[in-house]
């Protein structure tokens, strides 16, 4: 066999080889980004009335999705973290093990961080200091998001 | 996910395909003839992996679809440069046998792992079993009677007519140890600083596990004369720990303690002292200490940017490039074009494994990913450094693609561990979570987790 055949079918190797790795990353690629879509479809949750006049907040679990609609009473004090004696645990590796709490205070309701590692967000802005919870506000903690109402 | 499995099965033909390729193509190289057993060839690679496929299938459905094509590739373009050596090289007749028959072992272990291990978090039980196998296996070829020494390190064991190199399992085992010890405990590693100037250093009691590590690497490198691996398990174990506590000064640390345990061993040991000489000049003694990277590069050299083609080099010259050096036969014969053909295969496993980690939900599994994926990309870069001269030769195997046994069975071990994690990833997690219940309209199944 001449050695340009050869030469032909060795570029024709090198070139299936790169071909495999182009498509070894899309399949990556494509699952990076199947990942968030899976968010977009979630259920879209349960949403609530008006502004609360006494103690009787509720959150519900946007995401994730798994959790979707979940609502939890929150009283006079919702603790979230990842401790077992939290009100709300997360298992999740970017959630400290007494990340936030919600409390009922002066008439409304306040969210705090209490110490977590990765911050506490509300409405995509973290917060420093306690803030006061509207309805429809959004608290962030680790990759779970809660919706106030 | 169906369709992640049937992409797996794609990419596994085409990996087929590639291997069957080059076999064909070192035996036209060669003897100008196609190989009268091309078919039965392609029908065994493609064999061994449909079984592992359908195993996957079965058991980790969901799991990451670009591993194991990947090893298929390195596993196989490995088992293809072994068998065109063997025919060069005279008392390498019976390698391509004996690796096919570890092929085989390794696939077989690859699928018994994936079914003893329904959930990766089952592991984390075992934590001190782990520790304590792993250390024996460490020191196992120092025992008398059953351990070994071959070309000059104390690796091997040799128990009946079985010889294998435990330190390949034990990696395994260390890396599952340390991966529950900080899932445990690194927020308290967290904590505690030592502030020496703009730079916070861990609490000295907090460092245990570094010089434990460090304590462990340098019995390898003293007692067994293998750099390689005493390298690859401090240098993972640093990884490990700088990815559990995010705290930057544990990489200072560990660069500190390797750079002083380097500059005394190249004091204190010969062979230590041997492997930087030849290093920095192996023309000094170009028939003797340094004759094998003399002949690497030389092979490197010859293969240019596309090689001579398959069969067509002359890598049989380096001794034992179907272990060590195999990287320099591929060098050789698919030229810098396919050897960094290798390396992205290499970069692309270490990127799965570090979006499974990404991807998994509690401390144990995306530590033991990093772990796995630490691994194989510190072992690739140990041993492709050494052979073209970016750090000094450290003896060890590339993954997948050299000649040995305990190393191709132990890492298709290690990636059927990490597929086990990208499948526990992929699952719905369990969330300690107590619900009031459902709200109205809402679904709290799984809402497609892809």
């Amino acid at each position: 066999m001449s050695d340009a055949v050869l030469t032909l079918l060795k570029f024709g190797l090198l070139v299936v080889l790169y071909g495999f790795f182009a498509w070894v990353l899309w399949s990556g690629y494509n699952q990076l980004r199947a990942a968030p879509a899976a968010v977009n479809e979630a259920p879209a949750p349960a949403r609530f009335g008006s502004a609360t006049k006494s103690a009787q907040g509720q959150v519900v679990i946007l995401e994730p999705p798994e959790l979707a609609g979940a609502v939890m009473t929150i009283g006079d004090e919702l603790s979230i973290g990842r401790a077992a004696a939290c009100t709300l645990t997360l298992d999740d590796t970017y959630v400290s093990q007494q990340h936030a709490s919600i409390v009922w205070r002066d008439r409304q309701y306040l969210a705090t961080d209490t110490g977590s590692t990765n911050g506490t967000f509300v409405n995509r802005e973290r917060i420093t200091s306690p803030v006061v919870l509207r309805t429809g506000d959004r608290v962030q903690i680790g990759s779970t998001v809660l919706e106030f109402s | 996910m169906r369709s992640r499995r049937n992409h797996e099965l794609a990419l596994l033909a085409v990996a087929a395909g590639i291997t069957a390729g080059a076999y064909a193509l070192a035996s036209l190289g060669r003897t100008a003839s196609i190989p009268a057993d091309l078919l039965p060839f392609l029908g065994v690679v493609f064999g061994l992996l449909l079984l592992a496929h359908l195993v996957i299938r079965r058991v980790a459905p969901q799991a990451d679809p670009t591993i194991l094509p990947i090893v298929a590739l390195l596993n196989g373009l490995g088992y293809v440069f072994i068998a065109r050596l063997s025919n060069d090289i005279s008392d390498a007749s019976s390698l391509p046998g004996q690796q096919a028959t570890w092929t085989a072992v390794g696939v077989a272990a690859f699928t018994a792992t994936l079914i003893a291990v329904p959930r990766i978090k089952v592991l984390d039980k075992y934590r001190y079993l782990a520790a304590i196998t792993g250390l024996v296996l460490l020191v196992m070829p120092l025992l008398p009677v059953i351990g070994r020494e071959f070309n000059g390190a104390r690796i091997w064991v040799s128990i009946g007519p079985i010889n294998f190199q435990p330190g390949e399992f034990a990696k395994l085992a260390l890396a599952v140890f340390v991966a529950s010890y900080l899932a445990e405990k690194r927020e308290i590693l967290q904590e505690g600083r030592v502030n020496i100037g703009p730079l916070d250093f861990p609490e000295p009691k907090h460092l245990a596990p570094v010089l434990l590590a460090w304590g462990a690497s340098l019995v390898v490198m003293v007692a067994e004369k293998d750099l390689g691996s005493s390298l690859l398990i401090f240098l993972v174990v640093v990884v490990m720990l700088w990815v559990a506590t995010a705290r930057f000064s544990y990489l200072l640390t560990g660069a500190g303690l390797f750079i002083a345990g380097s500059w005394v061993a190249s004091k204190q040991f010969g062979h230590v002292q041997d492997r930087l000489d030849i290093w920095l000049d192996p023309f000094s003694d170009p028939n003797g200490k340094g004759f094998q990277p003399v002949e690497a590069s030389f092979a490197l050299a010859n293969g240019g940017l596309t090689g001579t083609g398959p069969g067509r080099g002359e890598p049989y010259r380096i001794p034992e490039v179907e272990t060590d050096f195999i990287f320099a036969a591929i060098g050789e014969e698919l030229g810098l074009v396919g050897s960094v053909g290798i390396l992205v295969a290499f970069v692309v496993m270490v990127t799965s494994g570090l979006r499974i980690a990404i991807g998994t939900r509690d401390d144990f599994g995306k530590l033991l990913a990093t772990a796995l994926s630490a691994l194989l990309g510190i072992q690739a870069f140990i041993i492709i450094g050494g052979v073209i001269r970016v750090v000094p030769l450290t003896g060890i195997t590339l993954p997948f693609v050299s000649y040995g046994g305990s190393s191709l069975v132990a890492n298709y071990v290690l990636v059927a561990l990490l597929i086990r994690i990208s499948q526990d990833g992929a699952r719905r997690p369990d969330i300690g979570i107590e619900l009031d219940g459902p709200a109205q309209g809402g679904d709290t199944e799984m809402a497609g987790v892809t």
